[in-house]
């Protein structure tokens, strides 16, 4: 058992590190979502012209063929200097690979190309109203009409649908099948789509609405074969599962430091519970790192990670929250009624954080997931 | 990264498996005055007892991890008996770079609540509680001025303690140490990451018989573990065990390699496995319903070991004050 790089990881990982600190100047963190989102965009380009975009995507389609553990470190490396998320970062992490396991030879040379480029952006249309963690159930509906598919409903929580081309979408297309077997995956332009901001309690937009009406989509732009769109939902789902470990680990990092420097700032360093309660965050974050090594090591060795993701997502959201939260209530966000920039800081921060409690599966159908698989419960649903 | 088992720590898990099964039921007629059985405890001590310890200090070699995995699977099954405390007092020794020949033939154990005096060169000090200590043993235990040192039982009284698995005694120690490490040195935190393991296992025991019992028990028809409320309290405790669980095997690689967190990340070990046990060990008794808090049923024996190993080699609490307070200095 090691915990360290390989001498390959820790020389990939020292390439990125002097790469990423040359190419961030002019990257410096914008309070501001719009310039963030243009940072964004201008990020995906600088890493497809510096070629660490799609560093587990084969060569074949621009990328470098590395195992997903470089993604990872390279990820973790940016994350911990700040970095902007690329725009395409859907597109990059859950479209293309689905285009690549599930798509026609026609739709891998239209589609992938431009995705590493950020060319065109991608966004995942699953979710919506009636249908959230119960994603089988969804109900935007497309009927086929000669070579099109006709398609109506609504979707939402779309992550960057306002900068984006193209969506995966998901679509009811059959309605007497059981649920799992009556849905398809579309390609979809964006163009023809209504699509509304959201704004979070934080104040922050990055989810969208998605008005569908009346939308056409040729059948050549169907991925997977018709009423098997659950497969390439599936393939998506396990993406999003495998990549992020390493990169969360980071941000609760981030938000730890910070709060032992506020505590510092604000003369708490020797209060009791304050030491007690920073020991546990420091505990929890330690917990998170070794988690994700452990499952880099797994994916490394070419295993699926399994449930054991369920319960450190858990840990993350609430290590995240609970961090933030005490910021709150122990005075390092300053006075509540009379914020400052370090107040408005903890103050998103925290908002922020309920999301991760219901994001990426909610905590109730990681704890669902965990008492099935892991514990051999029966299904409780 | 590559943080996985090798063949040899998978192997050990194995063996750990098959030894210790039906660990509970023997510790059963322990509790309920029958004799300790010579097995496993002989096959521990022939095959495993220098499990993780380097040669040159006495051991047989092989990993903290392995140590760790032993420990666990002793703690998940409650096997009774006396060899946990006799094996982490070795690695706590043998931490401290004392050879185990130090020891002679006297059995150790080993306990950081309280302290010994030297002066000139004899030894004094009282601890109240040590876990596995014997009239004839040896235990190691912390100098007053710094690092520690393995000294002869004077005198020794059993106490009555939560755990009655996990005998312990009031001893007096004295005469010349039969080895001295004065400088500060990983040994308190090796110990804090085996009992951790050991915890683990705890955790694992209880949630174990849980899960059992409400696959079992039906209640309006239905096993009640197709509840969400008993469902999702299990699952939790499931993540807690696991995040102690790394931690764990961080804390061993981390004293092992010399790395420069190993205190830190021991602290961590061993709030967080104190946690989990005691949290799986309530939610095992609560899941069993009335019967829980009965005797005649198990789930008490988890709780009883969650909450003494919770105060051998530090309590959750003192680790994580301790865990803030190096955040708190790291600049």
């Amino acid at each position: 058992m090691d915990f360290r790089d390989t001498p390959e990881q820790s020389e990939f990982r020292a390439a990125a590190a002097a790469w990423l600190d040359a190419a961030l100047h002019g990257f410096a963190h914008a309070p501001d979502g719009h310039e963030r989102e243009e940072q964004g965009r201008r990020w995906q380009e600088k890493l497809h012209a510096g070629g660490w975009a799609g560093i587990s995507w084969p060569k074949e389609y621009g990328g470098r063929g590395l195992s997903p553990v470089y993604e990872a470190i390279f990820n973790a490396e940016a994350a911990s200097r700040d970095a902007p998320i690329p725009i395409n970062i859907i597109g990059v992490s859950l479209a293309g690979p689905s285009i690549m396991a599930h798509g026609t030879p026609a739709q891998k040379a239209r589609y992938l190309p431009r995705i590493l480029s950020g060319e065109e952006v991608w966004c995942q249309g699953f979710s919506e109203p009636s249908s959230g963690s119960d994603l089988a159930s969804l109900r935007t509906r497309a009927v086929r009409e000669g070579d099109v598919w006709r398609v109506n409903g609504r979707k939402i929580w779309t992550s960057w649908a306002h900068r984006a081309q193209k969506c995966l979408l998901l679509t009811r297309t059959d309605t007497e099948a059981p649920k799992h077997a009556g849905i398809t995956c579309l390609l979809a332009d964006t163009a023809q789509f209504d699509i509304r901001p959201i704004v979070m309690i934080n104040g922050d937009s990055e989810f969208n609405e998605m008005l569908i009406d009346e939308v056409t989509v040729p059948d050549s732009e169907r991925l997977g074969p018709v009423n098997g769109g659950w497969a390439v939902a599936i393939t998506t789902l396990a993406f999003e599962r495998n990549a992020a470990g390493l990169t969360l680990q980071v941000m609760a990092q981030q938000v730890l430091d910070r709060l032992v420097a506020g505590v510092r700032a604000c003369g708490l360093d020797q209060d009791t519970l304050v030491r007690d309660r920073l020991g546990r965050f420091a505990a929890d974050v330690l917990a998170l790192r070794i988690s994700a090594i452990r499952g880099m090591s797994a994916v490394a060795a070419g295993r699926e990670p399994g449930a054991e993701t369920s319960g450190v997502k858990l840990l993350w959201a609430h290590a995240i929250q609970d961090m933030t939260r005490f910021a709150l209530q122990h005075g390092i966000a300053g006075d509540l009624r009379d914020l400052g920039a370090d107040g408005a800081y903890w103050v998103g921060r925290s908002f922020r954080s309920r999301a991760h409690s219901i994001e990426g599966g909610t905590d109730e159908v990681q704890k669902s997931i965990i008492a099935e698989r892991v514990l051999g419960l029966p299904r409780s649903r | 990264m590559q943080a996985l088992f090798n063949e040899d720590e998978t192997m050990i898990a194995e063996a750990a498996a098959r030894l210790t099964r039906g660990g509970r039921a023997r510790a059963r007629a322990v509790i309920d005055g029958g004799a300790l059985t010579a097995e496993p405890t002989s096959s521990l001590d022939a095959d495993w007892l220098g499990l993780g310890i380097p040669e040159e200090l006495g051991g047989s070699g092989g990993s903290l991890v392995g140590a760790a995995l032993l420990l666990q699977a002793l703690g998940q099954s409650l096997e009774p008996g006396p060899f946990p405390t006799r094996f982490v007092a070795r690695h706590v020794l043998a931490a401290a770079r004392l050879p185990l020949a130090a020891a002679g033939s006297r059995p150790i154990a080993a306990d950081l609540a309280g302290a010994v005096e030297l002066s000139a060169g004899e030894a004094r000090g009282t601890l109240n509680a040590v876990p596995g200590a014997t009239a004839d043993g040896a235990v190691v235990a912390p100098l007053r001025t710094g690092g520690l040192g393995l000294f002869e039982v004077r005198t020794f009284e059993p106490t009555e303690g939560l755990d009655p698995l996990r005998p312990c005694a009031r001893v007096t120690l004295a005469g010349k140490p039969l080895a001295v490490q004065a400088g500060t040195n990983l040994a308190p935190f090796v110990g804090a990451a085996l009992v951790a393991a050991e915890l683990c296992g705890v955790g694992r025991g209880a949630l174990e018989l849980a899960v059992g019992h409400a696959r079992e028990r039906v209640q309006f028809g239905r096993p009640i573990g197709s509840y969400q409320a008993i469902a999702h309290r299990l699952a939790q405790c499931s993540a807690d065990i696991e995040a102690a669980w790394s931690l764990v095997l961080y804390a061993c690689w981390a004293a092992e390699a010399g790395n420069h967190d190993a205190e830190a990340a021991a602290r961590a070990a061993k709030a967080r496995a104190g946690e989990a046990a005691l949290s799986s060990a309530e939610a095992c008794i609560q899941t069993h319903g009335g019967m829980g808090i009965t005797q005649a049923a198990d789930p008490h024996l988890y709780l009883r070991r969650a909450l003494s190993n919770d105060v051998w080699f530090g309590t959750a609490s003192s680790h994580r004050r301790a865990l803030g307070d190096l955040v708190l200095a790291r600049g």
